[in-house]
C-alpha cells in the first residue's frame, strides 16, 4: 500500500509542468508517464494505419517514371496532376457516361444503406427489448449467421436472383445488402443499452410500437446507425457487382474502375488516381458522419 | 352498432384474404409454367398482393387483437417488426446456404438451354477436393492456422486499443478517427487497388497482401540493414499491419461495451481498495466478456471470409464452371470455420458473465 502511494506520487511528479498539463489534457491528477506511453503507443499504431493512405495519396500524384522507381519511394519527387487529367480524359471518352456510373453507384449505395438500417433496426428493436416465443432462438441464429457471408454462397444466391428475375438489375446487389446480419447484430447490442424505462414511459403515454422505435429508440442509438451507415456505405461503394450486373449501363463505378486497372501497365498512373478517388468518397462520408459517431458514442450510455 | 362493424370488417378481411390467396396461387401456377404475362409489372402485382394480405389480416383479426393481453400484443408486434428482415434473410441467406450444401453432393453443370443440371454423386466432390486438388488442403490448413493466430492478436489488440481510446487524453477524437480509417480502407477493392499498384511497383513482390512489409523491407534493405533482420522485421510489420487494419469494427464494438459498464462498479472497486490491475481483470474484462465472445466470433468469420481461399471458390464456380466442386470446397471450409469457432468460443462461453 505504502509503495503504491509512493509510486503514485512519483508518477504525478511532472503533472504540474506545462508539458504534463498538455499530455494529460489538463487533468493534473493523471500520471504523465502513463499518458506519454499511451501517446507513443497510439502514435505508432496510428502511423501504421495511416501508412497505406499516405502511400496511396502520394502515388496518385507521382508521374509515371516515379511510379516505377526502384526501390520505391513513399513520397513523390515532382508532383504532377497528369494522372488525374488522363483519368478524366478516359472517363470523358467512355461509351457510357461517367455520370451514369456515378448514379448507379449512388443509387445502390443509398438505397442499400437506408434499407439495411431501417430493416435491421426494425428487427433489432423487438429482439433487444421484448421477450416473445422464439426471440432467444432468433438472437442465437443471428450471432451464428455472422460467420457466413455472401462470398461463400455466391452460386445459390445467383440462382435465386435468376429465379426472381433480378439478375442484371440494381436489386440483385441491393436486396442481399438489406438482410446482412451484421446490422441487426450491431443495432441489437446498442438497443439493449437503452433503458427499458424510456420505452415503458412511451408506452404509458400511448405511443404505438412504431412510435417507440422511431421517436425513442432511434434517436438514442444514433451512433449505432451512423456507424452502420459507414460500414454499409464502404461495403457497397466498393462492390463491383461483377456476378450480378452485366449491362455496361447498369454497372457501378467500382466495376468500371476495375476494368481500367485491368488494362495494363501503361495505365498505372490512372489506376493510382482512380484508387485515390475511390478512397476519398467513403472517407468524406466518414468524416461528415464521424463527428456524430465519436461524440454520441460517449453519451449513448443513458443512465437510469 | 359496434358488433356490426366488427362483423363487417371481418367479412371484408376474409374476402381480401381469399382474393390474395387466389392471386398467389395464380402467380405460383404461372411461374411454374414459365410464362410471365405481366412482365415487369409483376413486381407491382406482387406489391398489391402483399398489401392485400396485410390489410386482410388486419381486418380479420382486429377484434381478437383488441382482446389480446399486453404481452401477447408485444410479441405480435415483435414478430411483425422482424418479418421483413427475416424474409430477406431467409431468401438471400438461409436458402442459398442450404442449397450450397446440397450442391456439394452433386455434379452441377449449366444446361445449354439455361438452368442447372444436377446429378447426385454422394461424396465424389469431397473426394476430389481433399485427395486430388493441388492446393486446397494445404491452403485450408494454412488459413486455419493463420486465423487462429490472428484472432488472438486482433482481440487483444482491439481490446487494448478500445481501453486506451476510452480514456481521456489529449487528441482523443483525432486518435479515434485515425483508428477508424482501416474500416474505410478495409474494402476488398481498396486493398486490392493499393496492393495492385504496389504489386506493379515491386515487380517481384510475391504476396499481394504484404505490400506494406515489402516496401518497408525494401527501404531498409536499401539502407544496408542485414537481410535476416529485414525479413524478421518485415514479417512483424506485416502482422501488425494486418492486425491493425482488421480490428476497426472490433475496436468499435469494444468501445461501445466499455461505455456501457456501470461506473458504480469502478467506484466500489476503488472504495474496496482494488488496484488498477485487479480492477481491469475483475471488472473491465468480466463486464466486457459478452462482447469478447461476439467479437471473437466476428473476427474468426471475418478473417476466414477475407482469406484468399474464399476467393478461390468464386473463381472455381464462375470462371471454371465447376459449381459442385466449388460448393464442396465452401462446405468443407465452413466446417473448418466451425471447428475454429468451437475451439475458441466454447471455452469462452463458460467464462462469459452476463450482468443483469
Amino acid at each position: 500500500m505504502a509503495r503504491e502511494k509512493k509510486e503514485k506520487v512519483r508518477s504525478l511528479r511532472y503533472s504540474h509542468t506545462a508539458i504534463g498539463r498538455f499530455l494529460t489534457d489538463k487533468h493534473t491528477n493523471r500520471s504523465v508517464s502513463g499518458s506519454a506511453t499511451l501517446l507513443v503507443f497510439l502514435t505508432v499504431f496510428a502511423l501504421i494505419s495511416l501508412f497505406p493512405v499516405v502511400f496511396m495519396v502520394s502515388n496518385a500524384f507521382k508521374p509515371i517514371n516515379e511510379l516505377f522507381i526502384y526501390p520505391p519511394r513513399l513520397f513523390f519527387i515532382q508532383p504532377t496532376t497528369s494522372n488525374f487529367s488522363e483519368l478524366f480524359a478516359i472517363l470523358a471518352d467512355s461509351l457510357v457516361p461517367f455520370l451514369r456510373y456515378l448514379f448507379n453507384t449512388l443509387f445502390i449505395v443509398i438505397t442499400g444503406c437506408v434499407g439495411h438500417i431501417v430493416l435491421s433496426s426494425m428487427a433489432a428493436f423487438p429482439l433487444a427489448k421484448f421477450r416473445f416465443p422464439g426471440s432467444e432462438l432468433m438472437s442465437r441464429i443471428i450471432v451464428y449467421s455472422l460467420m457466413f457471408t455472401s462470398s461463400v454462397t455466391a452460386v445459390p444466391t445467383y440462382m435465386i436472383m435468376s429465379r426472381l428475375r433480378l439478375v442484371d438489375t440494381y436489386w440483385a446487389v441491393i436486396f442481399p445488402a438489406f438482410s446482412l446480419p451484421l446490422g441487426l447484430f450491431l443495432m441489437k447490442n446498442f438497443m439493449e443499452q437503452v433503458p427499458t424505462a424510456l420505452i415503458d414511459a412511451a408506452s404509458i403515454d400511448g405511443s404505438s410500437y412504431f412510435g417507440m422505435l422511431w421517436r425513442i429508440i432511434m434517436p438514442a442509438v444514433k451512433p449505432a446507425w451512423i456507424t452502420l451507415f459507414i460500414v454499409c456505405f464502404q461495403g457497397l461503394w466498393g462492390n463491383s457487382a461483377g456476378n450480378f450486373i452485366y449491362s455496361e449501363s447498369k454497372k457501378p463505378l467500382a466495376a468500371m474502375l476495375q476494368n481500367l486497372s485491368g488494362s495494363g501497365v501503361a495505365r498505372t498512373g490512372v489506376v493510382a488516381a482512380s484508387s485515390l478517388f475511390m478512397f476519398v468518397v467513403p472517407l468524406i462520408a466518414f468524416i461528415i458522419s464521424q463527428s456524430n459517431v465519436m461524440e454520441t458514442m460517449a453519451t449513448s450510455g443513458i443512465k437510469e | 352498432m359496434k358488433a356490426i362493424t366488427a362483423q363487417k370488417s371481418r367479412i371484408a378481411g376474409i374476402a381480401l384474404l381469399a382474393l390474395a390467396a387466389a392471386g398467389l396461387t395464380a402467380a405460383i401456377v404461372l411461374n411454374a409454367r414459365g410464362s410471365y404475362p405481366l412482365g415487369k409489372l409483376s413486381w407491382i402485382a406482387a406489391a398489391v398482393l402483399g398489401i392485400m394480405l396485410v390489410a386482410g389480416c388486419a381486418l380479420t383479426f382486429r377484434e381478437s387483437y383488441a382482446r389480446m393481453s399486453f404481452s401477447k400484443k408485444t410479441g405480435l408486434w415483435g414478430i411483425i417488426f422482424l418479418l421483413p428482415w427475416l424474409l430477406g434473410f431467409t431468401l438471400f441467406f438461409l436458402v442459398p446456404m442450404l442449397e450450397e450444401f446440397v450442391y456439394s453432393f452433386e455434379n452441377v453443370s449449366i444446361r445449354p438451354t439455361g438452368g442447372l443440371n444436377e446429378e447426385f454423386i454422394w461424396f465424389e466432390n469431397f473426394r476430389y477436393i481433399l485427395l486430388e486438388h493441388a492446393t486446397y488442403v494445404r491452403s485450408l490448413t494454412e488459413t486455419v492456422l493463420e486465423v487462429m493466430l490472428y484472432t488472438v492478436l486482433i482481440i487483444v489488440f482491439s481490446l487494448l486499443c478500445a481501453i486506451l481510446l476510452n480514456g481521456k487524453f489529449f487528441g482523443r477524437s483525432a486518435a479515434r478517427a485515425i483508428f477508424f480509417v482501416p474500416i474505410v480502407m478495409a474494402t476488398g477493392l481498396m486493398i486490392e487497388r493499393v496492393s495492385n499498384t504496389a504489386g506493379l511497383l515491386l515487380a517481384q513482390s510475391q504476396d499481394d497482401k504484404v505490400y506494406g512489409a515489402a516496401i518497408i523491407s525494401k527501404l531498409l534493405f536499401s539502407l544496408g540493414v542485414g537481410s535476416g533482420v529485414v525479413s524478421y522485421l518485415a514479417n512483424a510489420v506485416n502482422d501488425i499491419f494486418e492486425v491493425v487494419s482488421l480490428s476497426g469494427i472490433q475496436i468499435l464494438i469494444f468501445l461501445a461495451a466499455l461505455q456501457s459498464i456501470p461506473p458504480q462498479l469502478y467506484e466500489v472497486a476503488k472504495i474496496e481498495g482494488a488496484t488498477g490491475y485487479q480492477t481491469f481483470w475483475k471488472v473491465t474484462v468480466v463486464m466486457v466478456s459478452p462482447m469478447l465472445l461476439t467479437c471473437t466470433l466476428y473476427t474468426i468469420s471475418d478473417l476466414f471470409l477475407r482469406s484468399d481461399l474464399a476467393d478461390t471458390f468464386k473463381d472455381i464456380a464462375f470462371k471454371q464452371g465447376q459449381f459442385g466442386r466449388s460448393a464442396a470446397m465452401s462446405s468443407f471450409f465452413l466446417l473448418a470455420v466451425l471447428l475454429v469457432i468451437g475451439i475458441y468460443v466454447l471455452p469462452l462461453r463458460k467464462a462469459v458473465f452476463y450482468y443483469d
